[in-house]
């Protein structure tokens, strides 16, 4: 059974318009990945409330970054591929 | 979908290296495929993503040498990857094959590469668990 419908891989920072875009085209049934310097949003994390929102911990601290939940590992990531029931990477 | 040891996964890079952290990303996401006991049926280099599998790249010997570190991964667990011929003609990533077809100057592609068509992606992409790309941050 999966946890939730699609898993977005966002790797675009929140300038770029694809960034925007995936918030817009993502239900509240789905998840948010953000790696790379998609983990820039952590900073202004309320544009994000209202899903599950998870970031690529090497990416967040490689950036001075940080959460208090849903910082995860590379072996995190696999298993969160195979939990959701689609997967985009934007 | 379980999380089961017999999931297989492609990966699909579109991202150049050291332009992008893509090869970067999917590399470290490649080992922990592995390391969770999951299979990786094939990696597919598209678009500016050919470059990983260049010969000619020679970065700082204190930085991380891309090219080579993908083909330790692949040959150490005996992953194929592919480069789209199509992509790579256009970069200036040419195997011996295509150096005698187009009589080129040179042929440039890491042995653990090969060139080819994308129709083995479209077989990988049916018999894998997941297909993830990892395309440019920008």
């Amino acid at each position: 059974m999966s946890d939730f419908h699609t898993l977005h891989i966002l790797n675009k920072p929140p300038e770029h318009p694809r960034f925007a875009e995936c918030l817009g085209m993502s239900s509240s049934d789905d998840a948010l990945l953000l790696i790379e310097n998609g983990v820039l949003a952590l900073a202004s994390p309320e544009r994000l409330s209202d899903r599950k929102v998870y970031a690529l911990s090497p990416d967040a601290r490689a950036r001075g970054l940080t959460a208090s939940e849903g910082l995860l590992d590379y072996t995190d990531m696999v298993s969160l591929t195979l939990k959701a029931e689609r997967v985009i990477s934007w | 979908m379980s999380d089961a040891p017999d999931n297989t996964f492609s990966l699909v890079i579109t991202g150049a290296p050291y332009s992008s952290q893509a090869p970067q990303t999917a590399l470290a996401f490649a080992k922990a495929v592995v390391d969770s006991g999951h299979l990786i049926d094939r990696v597919f280099l598209y678009g500016d993503g050919v470059h990983l599998a260049s010969t000619l790249i020679a970065p700082p010997s204190d930085e991380l040498h891309l090219p080579h570190a993908w083909s330790e991964f692949l040959t150490e667990h005996k992953v194929p990857a592919v480069a789209c011929i199509a992509s790579a003609l256009r970069r200036g990533l040419v195997n011996q094959e295509e150096q005698d077809r187009y009589e080129l100057g040179a042929s440039n592609v890491l042995p653990a590469f090969e060139i080819a068509g994308l129709g083995e992606w479209v077989e990988s992409n049916v018999k894998s668990t997941r297909t993830i790309y990892f395309h440019a941050g920008s």
